[in-house]
């Protein structure tokens, strides 16, 4: 893939670049929000990791560009944890995000997912989402997990479906209330109590989830790598 | 105003020269009418001892008038008209006189004593007015609750109140902001009209602003009697005094706002600074030791040499910025005076100049230094950090050009500068620099942590020195940041040699 590193600190694009055109990918960087959108017209990108924290914008507003005009997915990297930041991020179409410091598997996990889903993209319709676990059926409206197949109603199955379109990355709140009662900002205690039913089904322990984990103030993320088969 | 003993003397006095101003009249009119009737001019005699009557009605009011009236009426029947030496009232022609003397008194005398009242009326009337504009223009001055109960205090004695207590409503209860002393409303009574005065129980008057009552204020007389000139306008007295604290409560207010937000901006800045510079060595740590565990991860060995080496440069920068936080703290400590020393400027510079030069191998740093010693009382170690810090600005932003450091020492002052050859400071910056967090618009892209130059200041200024700052320094470019210091005299040093 064609990625660009925005970031305002020479050492982590230093970093970073040797490790990811390790693993073949092109590497462009960028220190600040100009540099970066200058990058945006020169050649097609990928994706984008981009630091919020730019020393001549704020990195947010860069995000509609880098969807619309290089149709780019990005990833936002940042050192200040805020949840309204991260949440105002994913709503102006960010695809995920990762806090400073991160581990590089973490990083490299998050970049697969988003070049899965690029390459996904590019054919038709998902009918059918699948992994090792878990099954999803999309036309029928079957999940089976282990071989077990799980019943979900219809506003359940309608939140859990928001979460495997996106597997692998997080999908706020926001998104799940539309998905689930079309209104942004129904009660968060029905969202909180459909995710509990969820897990009651398809998690081990769903006082510990592992499948569906929650992204403090932010969303929830499905960690199971569904793959769209035909 | 309340007379002392002083005014007390001085009114006796005036009394007694009205009596001798009155007894004078009387006996210049006596022998006025004296000389006139001797001469035969009966009614000129007896206008002559009228207008004496008049002019003591009007100097001394109705008694005086009536007494000297009475008088002329003896003295005039008695000596003056026929027979002489015998009194009597035998025809007309002698009767008009005594008649006129005595109505001209009571007439003349009654209205000089209303007259009188009138103008007493309209005087105190402006007492009242100027002592209320008095009161006004005072509280304006008070910033705080305590300093309009103090003004109070101060210029309420001369109206006849002894004492004034300010309580502000605090829920149910009152509270005292000069003492600290809480009572509940109404201090066991219902608030009183001053028409109730004249005994001695507190007066509570309600002290209403914008905001309802806000408070109530507590008016002790003074004992009824003559020292007191009756019972000021309470009323507007506390209406002034509740626009005085309304005043004061709402300044309160918007200090406090002011210093939350100043506040909640430093924290900010200490958030996103703490989060931004410890965060950014750690996650080049926690990147670069995972891409070299990882088996999935092929790196060629020269890359894998750069991602150690950049390991370790990150674990410098956190142990510079941990230390410059340390430096935060001692500046807010402050520096004690013992730690201060008699030291050579020359010499700490040469220390930093060592320390800058480890740090930028390829900036040239021209030290000028002048013959001798420059001798300033300081603590060696925040002197010479201030220096440092000053160079390795200087060494970052001075664009790889040479930077010059320069000791002087010349009336009585030491300074030392620095001066690079970048792109200077732009004017809005400039004013900033030297703020904690402060990264210049165009720098902010480059690893400090804005601390740097804020420590400087601290450490310059917590040893009784200053620092300043001009760009462009030469030509058009780069920066001068000057420390100076008070130069110790030859005797001085001595001194603080052996202490």
């Amino acid at each position: 893939m064609k990625i660009l590193i925005v970031d305002d600190e020479p050492s982590i694009i230093r970093t970073l670049r040797p490790v990811l055109s390790a693993l073949g990918h092109d590497v462009l960087e960028a220190v600040d929000a100009k540099t970066a959108l200058a990058a945006v017209g020169v050649s097609e990108l990928d994706l984008v990791l981009l630091d919020l924290g730019l020393p001549d914008a704020d990195g947010s507003d860069l995000i509609s560009t880098f969807k619309k005009k290089a149709e780019a997915s990005v990833i936002v990297v940042s050192a200040r944890h805020m949840e309204t930041d991260k949440v105002r991020a994913l709503d102006q179409g960010a695809d995920d995000y990762i806090d400073k410091p991160f581990g590089m598997e973490e990083l490299l996990a998050r970049i697969r997912v988003v070049e899965r889903r690029r390459n996904e993209a590019r054919g038709k319709e998902p009918k059918v989402l699948q992994s090792d676990l878990l099954r999803v059926d999309l036309k029928t409206r079957e999940v089976v997990l282990m071989g077990e197949p799980i019943h979900f109603s219809p506003k359940e199955f309608a939140i859990f479906e928001t979460l495997a379109r996106n597997a692998g990355q997080v999908v706020t709140q926001r998104r799940l209330m539309i998905a689930g009662w079309d209104d942004p900002v129904v009660d968060g205690q029905y969202l909180r109590s459909y995710i509990a039913m969820l897990r009651d089904k398809l998690e081990v322990d769903p006082s510990d989830p592992e499948l569906i984990v929650t992204e403090s103030g932010v969303g929830y993320r499905l960690t199971e790598p569904l793959v769209q088969v035909d | 105003m309340l007379p002392d003993q002083h005014d007390e003397g001085r009114r006796l006095n005036k009394t007694n020269h009205a009596w001798a101003l009155d007894v004078a009249i009387f006996l210049i009119a006596t022998a006025g009418t004296y000389v006139a009737q001797w001469a035969d001019r009966p009614i000129t005699a007896v206008l002559v001892y009228l207008s004496g009557v008049i002019l003591i009605a009007v100097h001394s009011g109705l008694f005086a008038a009536l007494g000297s009236a009475i008088a002329a009426s003896l003295v005039y029947n008695f000596f003056l008209s026929e027979p002489v030496f015998e009194f009597g009232v035998t025809t007309a022609d002698e009767a008009v006189p005594l008649i006129a003397f005595n109505v001209t008194a009571l007439i003349t005398g009654l209205l000089v004593g209303r007259l009188r009242d009138s103008v007493d009326r309209a005087s105190q009337a402006q007492f009242k007015t100027a002592f209320l504009l008095t009161v006004s223009d005072r509280l304006q001055r008070a910033l705080k609750v305590e300093e309009v109960e103090a003004v109070m205090r101060d210029l309420l004695p001369r109206q006849g109140v002894r004492s004034v207590k300010i309580f502000l409503s605090q829920g149910d209860l009152f509270l005292r902001p000069s003492t600290g002393e809480i009572v509940t409303y109404p201090i066991g009574q219902e608030p009183m009209t001053p028409a109730s005065a004249g005994t001695l129980d507190p007066i509570v008057l309600e002290l209403t602003g914008a905001r309802g009552v806000i408070g109530i204020a507590q008016f002790h007389l003074a004992e009824a009697g003559s020292d007191r000139p009756g019972i000021p306008d309470l009323n507007s007295i506390s209406a002034l005094i509740a626009l005085a604290i309304e005043r004061c409560v709402l300044l309160d207010e918007v200090a406090e706002a002011r210093a939350q937000a100043r506040s909640e901006a430093l924290k900010d800045s200490l958030l996103s600074s703490v989060s931004h510079d410890l965060r950014t060595p750690i996650t080049v740590i926690e990147a670069a030791a995972g891409a070299l565990s990882s088996p999935a991860i092929r790196l060629p060995e020269e890359e894998r040499a750069a991602l150690l080496a950049s390991i370790i440069e990150q674990c410098h920068r956190l142990d510079r910025y941990t230390s410059e936080l340390l430096d935060v703290g001692r500046i807010e400590a402050g520096v004690s005076p013992k730690a201060m020393q008699v030291v050579d400027l020359g010499e700490l510079a040469n220390l930093a100049l060592r320390q800058a030069r480890t740090l930028y191998p390829d900036v040239v740093f021209e030290r000028r230094l002048g013959d001798g010693p420059v001798v300033i009382s300081a603590n060696p170690a925040m002197v010479e950090q201030a220096i440092f810090n000053v160079l390795d600005n200087a060494g970052k932003y001075g664009a790889g050009a040479p930077v010059s450091i320069e000791v002087e020492a010349s009336d009585g002052v030491a300074q030392l500068s620095v001066t690079d050859q970048g792109d200077g400071i732009d004017g809005p910056d400039l004013k900033r620099v030297f703020e904690r967090f402060y990264k210049g618009s165009a720098r902010r892209a480059s690893e400090g942590s804005g601390l740097g130059l804020f420590i400087a200041k601290g450490f310059v200024e917590g040893c009784g020195g200053s620092i300043s700052v001009e760009s462009p320094a030469s030509e058009g470019r780069g920066a001068r940041v000057s420390l100076r210091f008070p130069l110790l005299q030859r005797d001085e040093r001595n001194n603080e040699a052996r202490p």
